[in-house]
Parts: structure tokens; C-alpha cells; sequence
């Protein structure tokens, strides 16, 4: 007897190709997959949470350090005057019924801001009188723990002119910011609570 | 003679390598929180950015799945490829088969990757995160002190690589129905030899 010898043919060898790649692709499909997240399991094993929750996010949740910490004052204290403004100087123009006034904003984060907008009524603090409407003309940039100038400005009422007609030696006035609505960096901030100011001196100059 | 190539599968494959650089630059989705920006965020199945504050966050977890997209596309295309030059092999259609899911894949990941992160924040933060064009979103009272409302400007778009994926998943797709014409022609042009004899195939 004789041996007999198998002889695949070209259907058989298609067969095992296609069972071949076909394998291939399944262990490329997991060794994509499998292969990445793996290796991040692995390389957090010691704590798991990292995986989803970055270190920055980690330490503000715990309280450890801030995205946007403020910059310390030369006395060790936190300055909480962010955005509060502090009358510098201000200038009326009696032809025109208009008014600037100038006030010193400081950025206490260590993060460039850019103030779009600052739209307030200017009332008497004494009698809530509406004496003007003030609005920032151009948007002003306030860097990283500096502080900057920021000009306001605005048209008086007749109940301002009023007051300074009936109070002639008067030579300043405590005036409270209402309705404020300041615009920084695209955050709108409303106060419904007025700001108080302080006195402004009433000067033609 | 004139060899088979799958040529829509071919430019598939390559579009999938073209999808694959400009995802690393342009992003699929973006988020742009304040003006100017406070926190953006750039999704795209290859690519997380996430930056608040000028401070880039990454997420171990997407980034592994965004590697995982990444050589997932990869071997798509490379296979697409092999394919594509060898349509009629008898193991193409399992290259055809695996290669034109990929980009499809990544794309309904990234769907439910965006919807996903939109409509979790809207449940959880009650936060109105608009999923294309401009929006103000009002923060919840208890995150502001009394007598003061906050919004935040925020601007939401898709980005062209994501018209480019979809333009390479139909690629990929017309490719799947145009290796059945092909199929079809090879079959048709096939000599037709008797079958051998059972006694014949099985001895020398």
C-alpha cells in the first residue's frame, strides 16, 4: 500500500488565510484597546482616582492649591480688593453735562484679566438721589497681580446738577455705585447690592 | 492584465491618515468658556485639550482612550490600505471588514464623548452648555454671594475635522459597497475549470 499525501488546495490555504488575519485583526482590536488603558490601570495602580481626576483638580478639591491662586501682599495678607473700585481722580466737563472718573482696580490673581464692560448708576449715598449713569468705554487689560486705571465715564442728571446748585459749599460728595454690571474676561457679574464709593470731590477741573 | 485596486478604498485609507495629523490641530469640538478665554476645551477622538486658567489638564483615562482611537485609526488605515491594493485576495474581505469600522467607530465615540459631556453637566451642574454657537450660562445662586448673579460667555462649535470624518466614514462605506461590485467582477471573470475528481484533489 501506498502513502497517500494530502495536497491542499487553493480553497483550503483561502480557509486558513482568512482564519489568520482574521485572528490578527481580533488581537489588533484588543491590543488597541486593551493595550493603553492597561497601561494607565497599571501605572496608577496605587491610586485608581487619578485616572479620572487630573492632580490640579486633586489638589483643589482637597483644598491644597489653586488654578488661579492670588498673589500674596507684601504683608503676608490676602488683598481682597479685586474689582472693588478705589477712587483716584475724577473731571466734569459743565458744557457738555459729562463726567469721568477715574478708579484703581486691582487684579489680585495671578491670571491677566481683560474688563470688557462696567455699566453702574451713580446714586447719593445719602438719599439715593440717581445722579448719573457711568459705562467704560474701551475694554481695559488689568495683568497678573498689577493693578490699572480705569477711566468711567458718563452724563449727570438734573438731580445732580440739583445738588450742586443747592448745596454750593459743598466740595465733595459720597456717592454709592448701583445696578452694577461688570463684564470680565466674558464673566458677567450683576451686583444688585450697591458699592459704596466714598466722597467725590466736586470740581469743575 | 490590468490588477483589481478598491481605489474608493484607497482614498479612504488615505483620508483616514489626513484625519488623523489635523485631528492633532484642529479640533473636532470646541468649548470656549469667557472672552477672552478663561478655559477652553478641544475634544476630538485623538486629542483632549483641557485648559482652565492657562493650566493644561489631562485626564489619564481619555488620554489612554484617546491612544486607543489612535492606533485603532492607525490600523485602519494601514489595513484599508492593504486591502485596498488587494481586493480580490480571499482574506480581503475580513480587511474590508475591519478597516471600514474604524473611522466610524471614533466618530460615534466622539458623538457620545460630546453629547455625553453636555448633557451630564446639564443633569449634574444644571449648567446650560450650548452644543453649537453662543450662549450665557447663569451659575447656580449657591455659587455666587448673595445679591450677586454671575454668568459666564461661552462659545460652542464643531470643527472641520469632524465634516472631514464624516466625509471619511461615507468614503469608508462606499468603499464596502464598491468591493461588492468588485467581488462581483472578479467571480465573472473567473476561468471556469471542471471540477477535479474527490480521488484526484486528495492524492499526487
Amino acid at each position: 500500500m501506498g502513502n497517500i499525501y494530502l495536497k491542499p488546495n487553493e480553497y483550503c490555504i483561502g480557509i486558513l488565510k482568512m482564519q489568520l488575519v482574521g485572528v490578527i485583526l481580533l488581537l489588533i482590536s484588543i491590543g488597541t484597546t486593551v493595550g493603553p488603558i492597561g497601561t494607565v490601570v497599571v501605572m496608577n495602580s496605587n491610586d485608581l482616582t487619578q485616572i479620572v481626576i487630573p492632580p490640579e483638580i486633586k489638589g483643589i478639591l482637597n483644598g491644597e492649591s489653586s488654578l488661579i491662586a492670588p498673589i500674596q501682599s507684601e504683608e503676608g495678607d490676602f488683598n481682597i480688593g479685586l474689582m472693588v473700585p478705589k477712587f483716584v481722580s475724577s473731571t466734569f466737563d459743565i458744557t457738555a453735562n459729562t463726567y469721568s472718573v477715574t478708579v484703581n482696580v486691582t487684579n489680585i490673581l495671578n491670571y491677566d484679566l481683560t474688563l470688557n464692560s462696567l455699566d453702574a448708576t451713580v446714586t447719593a449715598t445719602k438719599d439715593n438721589a440717581e445722579l448719573a449713569t457711568i459705562h467704560l468705554s474701551n475694554p481695559i487689560a488689568i495683568p497678573a497681580g498689577d493693578w490699572s486705571m480705569v477711566t468711567v465715564s458718563g452724563t449727570w442728571t438734573q438731580a445732580a446738577e440739583d445738588y450742586y446748585v443747592n448745596n454750593p459749599d459743598a466740595s465733595s460728595i459720597n456717592v454709592t455705585l448701583a445696578n452694577a454690571k461688570i463684564d470680565v474676561n466674558g464673566v458677567v457679574v450683576q451686583i444688585s447690592e450697591p458699592i459704596e464709593i466714598g466722597e467725590i470731590p466736586l470740581t469743575l477741573k | 492584465m490590468t490588477k483589481n485596486i478598491n481605489t474608493v478604498g484607497l482614498v479612504a485609507a488615505i483620508t483616514i491618515f489626513v484625519l488623523i495629523i489635523v485631528s492633532y490641530f484642529a479640533p473636532w469640538w470646541q468649548l470656549i468658556v469667557g472672552n477672552p478665554t478663561l478655559a477652553a476645551i478641544n475634544i476630538s477622538p485623538l486629542n483632549l485639550y483641557l485648559s482652565i486658567f492657562d493650566k493644561i489638564l489631562t485626564i489619564p483615562l481619555i488620554w489612554a482612550i484617546n491612544i486607543s482611537c489612535l492606533l485603532m485609526l492607525l490600523a485602519g488605515g494601514i489595513i484599508m490600505t492593504v486591502y485596498s491594493l488587494a481586493p480580490t485576495k480571499t482574506y480581503a474581505p475580513k480587511l474590508l471588514g475591519y478597516g471600514y469600522k474604524q473611522p466610524l467607530i471614533a466618530v460615534i465615540l466622539f458623538v457620545l464623548e460630546v453629547l455625553g459631556l453636555v448633557f451630564s453637566v446639564r443633569a449634574f451642574t444644571g449648567l446650560e452648555i450650548p452644543l453649537m454657537g453662543p450662549g450665557l450660562i447663569a451659575l447656580p445662586s449657591g455659587l455666587a454671594p448673595g445679591g450677586v448673579s454671575v454668568s459666564v460667555n461661552v462659545e460652542a462649535s464643531f470643527g472641520w475635522p469632524f465634516f472631514l470624518a464624516i466625509a471619511v466614514v461615507v468614503l469608508c462605506i462606499t468603499a464596502r459597497l464598491y468591493h461588492k461590485k468588485i467581488a462581483k467582477t472578479t467571480v465573472n471573470n473567473l476561468p471556469t475549470t471542471p471540477t477535479p475528481p474527490a480521488k484526484e484533489s486528495l492524492t499526487s
